[in-house]
């Protein structure tokens, strides 16, 4: 089920009334936005529902070990078991094909015929934001910055409800507990916040994203010798722009959905195009993978608390470690080193604010940054290493130069995906206030005539969000 | 720059509103009426993609009847217009 369609509008008419009807009971509320979680994930596949429940219920046992037990080596390895559980159940749905086969082309090479079986199950959609999030309870619990929930429902309830289940935001465990103790208040519903949300995200998904995709990039990714060198550059922006408005759109109305049933999430984009330094850009760009990745991992690597070159090397390992958790290939796994070797870069240089470096103007900082992270996006969204290689050495030395395929309708979609980046923070905020004190009529006008005009200007068919394969 | 705190979310800016439940469900509500009324081939096109059955069928029929209702009173109109202006002017095709 997706965000932009008829069926998750029905979904929501139902589950919101009903919520808000429940909210004086508590537990019966959290209960029936369980089953609601349930029922939207089992619109994909209803047997994967048994992995969500298995991983939920373990979960939570394990933590409630981890409550009891005194610091030692036994609480250590009940922390390492469920890390394990958790960590195996992903490998094995998400790793297991890709290192068998690499394994088999590894002998091979060496002149040895192994055969290893392919484990022919499928991806459970959402699996590696399932796993964040349990992750980020049992670790959150052994470090005693949360005590376990004696309510199974309340963890059922963590992983599992329906607005973060797919494609986040990661949603810290404690910070969602916390909300699920008590009753919801309706006077937390900041509605022109979710509108907005909401509304944007629509649009950046149903018209920047569907229409660079299927109208532009796809092309270029697919056959890029075939195009010119000019199209492979403005291909590579395209994209950059493509996965910012699909993905913060999936958030955005994740974000949007759970402030209207009464719950908060955490911000996960800040105009990352914007940044100034790759470090600034993981301050602006998925911020609650990369907050996760720096607490769940890089601290607990050592951080940079164990010199320079060790600083340098768990950088490296928390990037290489992130790129690959986005899927298994290795082209992610160049990608996360990619960024991982320019932090480190970053860190020598002395380039680690947010204003880049003092000694290099703002706009070179900003020229270097956003070609850095575009070129970077090419092996994120080529299918092979062989495809990266062709798409960069074709832009660099292809023989057609200036041609290009850019339609009207294309050109014009960059220009919106660019204004995304241009326009002040400060003005959704400004025009969230004027919406909260409109009259009703004009708050119900504002969300109508949008999807109005998104509904206008759609194409056929909504595809599935990029972040869904993660 | 100062870094959020992860385990804790703010709430979001904006102001809370008088009878906020109300106002959010009328939004809703409202929302999605105004779309099916001034969209209903949306609508009846979802309703046909479903193996049919005997709640396939009864959704279909509420939709064509709010199709029907749409066309009489001229609703559907701006979308079908600025459909087609959009599709001119785009040189895209409708499936």
């Amino acid at each position: 089920m997706l965000f932009p369609t008829i069926e998750f509008a029905l979904f929501f008419a139902v589950v919101f009334p009903l919520t808000w009807f429940l909210n004086d009971h508590n537990t019966a509320k959290k209960c029936f936005l369980v089953a609601a979680s349930y029922f939207f994930y089992a619109a994909w596949r209803w047997d994967f529902t048994f992995i969500l429940a298995a991983s939920s219920v373990v979960n939570f046992c394990l933590a409630l070990v981890l409550g009891r037990l005194a610091d030692g080596r036994g609480r250590l390895g009940v922390l390492w078991l469920g890390v394990a559980f958790n960590l195996g159940v992903l490998c094995a749905f998400k790793y297991y094909n890709f290192f068998a086969a690499s394994a088999m082309n590894l002998a091979a090479s060496l002149g040895f015929d192994v055969a290893i079986p392919f484990f022919e199950v499928g991806l459970p959609i959402a699996i590696s934001f399932l796993t964040f999030h349990a992750l980020s309870y049992i670790i959150d619990v052994y470090h005693r910055k949360l005590a376990p929930t004696r309510s199974l429902v309340d963890i059922l309830f963590y992983i599992s409800f329906f607005p973060h289940l797919i494609a986040g935001p990661i949603v810290r465990a404690k910070a969602f507990l916390e909300q699920t103790v008590h009753r919801s208040n309706p006077k937390d519903i900041r509605l022109g916040f979710a509108v907005f949300l909401i509304v944007g995200g629509l649009f950046k998904k149903v018209l920047i994203a569907n229409y660079l995709a299927t109208d532009f990039v796809d092309g270029v990714f697919r056959s890029p010798t075939e195009y010119s060198r000019l199209d492979l550059l403005i291909g590579m922006y395209a994209y950059a722009l493509e996965i910012y408005c699909d993905f913060s759109a999936y958030t955005d109305i994740a974000i949007g959905v759970a402030n209207l049933l009464g719950y908060q999430f955490p911000q996960n984009f800040n105009q990352p195009y914007r940044a100034l330094s790759v470090q600034d850009f993981w301050r602006r760009w998925h911020m609650t993978l990369s907050f996760w990745l720096r607490d769940y991992l890089y601290i607990p690597l050592g951080g940079n608390r164990l010199g320079k070159w060790r600083t340098y090397l768990n950088i490296l390992i928390t990037m290489g470690l992130g790129g690959l958790w986005h899927g298994a290939n290795y082209t992610y796994v160049i990608w996360g080193f990619l960024h991982g070797g320019a932090l480190v870069l970053e860190r020598m240089l002395g380039i680690t604010g947010e204003g880049g470096h003092r000694r290099v103007p703002t706009v070179i900082s900003w020229f270097i940054t956003f070609h850095f992270v575009c070129l970077t996006w090419v092996f994120f969204r080529a299918p092979s290493l062989d495809g990266a290689w062709t798409y960069l050495t074709t832009l660099v030395a292809g023989d057609a130069i200036w041609s290009t395929t850019v339609t009207p309708l294309v050109a014009a979609v960059l220009v919106l995906g660019a204004f995304t980046q241009i326009i002040p923070n400060d003005w959704f905020e400004r025009l969230e206030v004027r919406y909260d004190r409109a009259s009703l009529a004009t708050k119900v006008a504002l969300p109508f005539a949008v999807i109005f005009l998104v509904c206008v200007a759609s194409p056929s068919g909504v595809p599935p969000f990029i972040y869904f394969q993660f | 720059m100062p870094l959020p705190d992860p385990d804790h979310v703010p709430p979001g800016p904006g102001r809370p509103q008088e009878h906020s439940l109300a106002t959010t469900s009328i939004v809703i509500y409202a929302t999605l009426v105004l779309l099916a009324i001034t969209i209903p081939r949306g609508l009846v096109n979802w309703s046909r993609n479903f193996d049919p059955n005997p709640l396939q069928e009864v959704v279909l029929r509420f939709a064509q009847t709010v199709q029907l209702g749409s066309r009489q009173l001229g609703l559907d109109v701006p979308y079908a217009k600025a459909r087609e202006l959009f599709l001119t002017l785009t040189g895209k095709q409708d499936d």
